[in-house]
């Protein structure tokens, strides 16, 4: 069952230096029960595109008219970007979609307890006693695996460890039991060890709640053993999209292949490492035509002056690629 | 070893004073304890271990730029040999210039006033390593170059560069000097994925065109695992295993390194690694456990583990293992 459409998506802020594009006609589905991966390299537009999805981009944000962007709920579907006030947006913003963050630090407010900010969230959303907002907690602190749940409740965030506080954060998210979860790169500032224990964790808040999660990351590694399906971005364009099998094994599009390429793997040691050669292009330059034509090894002319459109490769592939798209209908 | 180590490091302990919790108590921290290493001249040197592991104290150790509050370290380059831990003011000078570090990004650290010509001349007018503009000009030309950095990149400010750029301006602000020891601190960790091989790439070309010695510090094994011809890991202040890259990635010892080799997240989706998980989290280092300092998550522990702290010991030609089981764990 779909639970979020993203369709044709595109994004512009006005700044000091002119209106920059940050997302570019971005589409994409999340399905209930389903984790979808979105990567990317820095200032590729994953963090603005999940902001997106709650509104909760600042006043500079322009949203082009054919931008929408549907949760579907059982209630009845939500057209997120019309919803207008705090009390119509809460829906998305910690009713039946949640957010995590890379800094934990920055979801709680020092100066109050974990326990405390649960509750008034839980009350916010939900109508509950404060005496059962206290019990769900403390129940959703265990399930995410703190020991002595009862007495992290009464401490503030500074007293956790790194990996504790993102459990602490994910309890905090799931306890109002949402459909959707946004985890924004979640795992990036932890230890490799703890990343692990993370996974792990999502993985089985996945089985057990059948939410959605969107999960933005720049690690190929950590999709692959997170994510059903991706989202590769570049430029604030998902150039190539499908399912993660297809996507990390038979990439299409130069850009994924070179990303694949660039990255060190344990398993062959003697692999010599490729960059991709350049730089990204700043969002004040946009490239015209493909955007990843500055930097693309099997580049023609044509690149530069055609927008290629996202083509289907496999039943669950599709990219944006014009030398590929005419390889694959020759072939 | 035929060849003297440039680095050599014996019982080498890295402790701070924390004020405590009460008042007028006083708290220890040992960053680094009774650390033993010795970094083959001309190596490319990894050092990993977890976040608070003290990977960077140990490289601050080396450059001199703490104090050493237990143990030897020394430098031997070949021409100068030098006890770290007794190193008069004069010859210190010297030193700086012998042994140096790369930034993670000279443009956090620098004054975005200067142009990058100026950021990477400056460590050159410090030390007085030039007596004239026109020698030092030729000097910052020369090392950019190698850095793959043009003339027209020299007269601009850092901020305009990509984080590609402004590492490679950084590594030529390290270089400048022509050190013959360089301690590289996640100096990939802030790159993307596509840029980060551009830069590895260059650290090792610049490593077999000037003969230079790394200590390459990274929490990424993956990254390690490719530019590195030795490893060392530690954990919680301690060295655990050091080994030649191929053996320690083919035939990891320590519980602790297999852990953190199982925990790099495969980039096949049907490949979940081998599960040896590990629980719970680094305990803190101002109340480190007894014994082993890893017996609270080490899924081999046994009573002696939790009173007696293993030693590093010869495991093969060139691998140490500091555990007490390391050989009835390699037979299993
Ligand atoms: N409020 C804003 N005003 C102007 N530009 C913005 C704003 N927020 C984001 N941007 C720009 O939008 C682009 C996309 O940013 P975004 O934060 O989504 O990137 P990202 O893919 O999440 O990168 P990272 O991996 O570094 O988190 C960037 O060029 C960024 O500078
Ligand atoms: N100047 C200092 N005063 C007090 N404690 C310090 C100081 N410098 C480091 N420490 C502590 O020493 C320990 C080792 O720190 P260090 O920075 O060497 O770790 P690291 O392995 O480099 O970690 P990371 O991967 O996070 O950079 C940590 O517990 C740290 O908090
Ligand atoms: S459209 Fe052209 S520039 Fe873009 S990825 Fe394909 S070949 Fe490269
Ligand atoms: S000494 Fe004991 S606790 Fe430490 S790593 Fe070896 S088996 Fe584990
Ligand atoms: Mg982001
Ligand atoms: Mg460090």
């Amino acid at each position: 069952m779909t639970l979020l459409t993203v369709d044709n998506l595109t994004l512009k802020f006005d700044t000091d230096e002119g209106r920059i594009t940050a997302v570019d006609g971005v589409s994409f589905e999340v399905n209930a029960g389903e984790v979808l991966g979105l990567v990317g390299e820095s200032g590729s537009g994953k963090s603005v595109t999940a902001k997106s999805l709650m509104k909760l981009n600042p006043g500079n944000a322009i949203y082009t008219p054919e931008s929408k962007i549907t949760l579907s709920l059982e209630e009845g579907d939500v057209d997120v970007l019309s919803l207008k006030g705090n009390k119509a947006l809460r829906v998305v913003r910690g009713g039946a979609v949640s957010m995590i963050f890379q800094e934990p630090m920055a979801s709680f407010a020092p100066a109050i307890t974990i326990g405390a900010q649960m509750v008034e969230q839980l009350m916010l959303h939900k109508t509950v006693t404060k005496k059962e907002a206290k019990a769900i907690s403390v129940d959703m602190l265990e399930r995410v695996g703190i020991s002595d749940a009862a007495k992290r409740f009464d401490q503030y965030a500074f007293e956790l460890s790194g990996g504790m506080r993102q459990r602490a954060m994910i309890a905090m998210a799931l306890s109002t039991n949402p459909k959707l979860l946004i985890a924004d790169e979640p795992t990036t500032a932890l230890d490799v060890t703890i990343q692990a224990q993370v996974i792990d964790l999502m993985k089985d808040l996945v089985a057990e709640f059948h939410m959605g999660i969107l999960f933005i990351t720049h690690d190929l590694g950590v999709i692959a053993q997170t994510a059903d399906k991706v989202a590769v971005m570049y430029l604030g364009k998902v150039i190539e999209y499908g399912s993660v099998r297809e996507v990390i094994r038979t990439p299409v599009h130069p850009y994924t292949q070179g990303l694949i390429n660039a990255i060190p793997k344990l398993d062959d040691l003697d692999a010599e490492l490729t960059p991709i050669p350049g730089d990204i292009p700043s969002p004040l330059e946009r490239p015209t035509g493909c955007v990843f034509h500055t930097r693309c090894p099997i580049a023609e002319p044509v690149c530069s002056q055609q927008v290629p459109e996202m083509t289907a490769f496999d039943t669950n592939h599709t990219a944006a690629c014009i030398v590929a798209a005419r390889q694959r209908s020759a072939a | 070893m035929t060849e003297k180590p440039i680095i050599s490091a014996r019982d080498l302990s890295v402790h701070f004073t924390l004020r405590g919790g009460a008042l007028f108590s006083t708290q220890t921290l040992k960053a680094v304890e009774g650390v033993n290493l010795d970094i083959p001249k001309g190596s490319f040197f990894g050092l990993v271990g977890e976040s608070g592991s003290g990977k960077t104290t140990l490289g601050r150790a080396f450059l001199k730029a703490l104090k050493i509050t237990r143990g030897e370290a020394r430098f031997n380059d070949g021409e100068v040999d030098y006890d770290l831990v007794t190193l008069p003011k004069d010859k210190l000078r010297d030193y700086r210039k012998r042994a140096q570090l790369i930034f993670q990004d000279p443009y956090a650290a620098l004054s975005p006033r200067m142009t990058v010509r100026d950021i990477i001349a400056e460590p050159l007018e410090v030390m007085g390593l030039t007596s004239s503009r026109e020698e030092t000009d030729e000097r910052v030309r020369e090392i950019a170059d190698k850095c793959r950095l043009n003339l027209e990149h020299l007269r601009r400010f850092p901020h305009a560069f990509s984080g590609g750029q402004r590492q490679r301006i950084s590594i030529a602000r390290a270089l400048v000097s022509n050190p013959r020891f360089v301690v590289a601190d996640e100096s990939v960790a802030a790159l993307d994925v596509s840029i980060q091989a551009d830069i590895l790439n260059l650290l090792k070309d610049l490593q077999k065109e000037l003969g230079l010695t790394y200590l390459f510090i990274s929490h990424d094994l993956s990254v390690v695992a490719h530019i590195c011809d030795h490893v060392a890991v530690m954990y919680l202040g301690r060295l655990v295993e050091t080994a030649p890259t191929r053996e320690l990635f083919a035939a990891p010892r320590h519980p602790y390194t297999k852990a953190l080799l199982s925990a790099i997240p495969s980039l096949d989706p049907d490949n979940h690694g081998d599960a040896q998980k590990l629980e719970g989290e680094i305990p803190s280092p101002t109340n480190p456990p007894s014994g082993c300092k890893f017996h609270t998550r080490c899924p081999y522990a046994i009573d002696i583990c939790k009173s007696v702290e293993p030693e590093l010991a010869h495991s093969g030609m060139e691998h140490e293992v500091a555990c007490h089981r390391w050989e009835e764990l390699a037979e299993a």
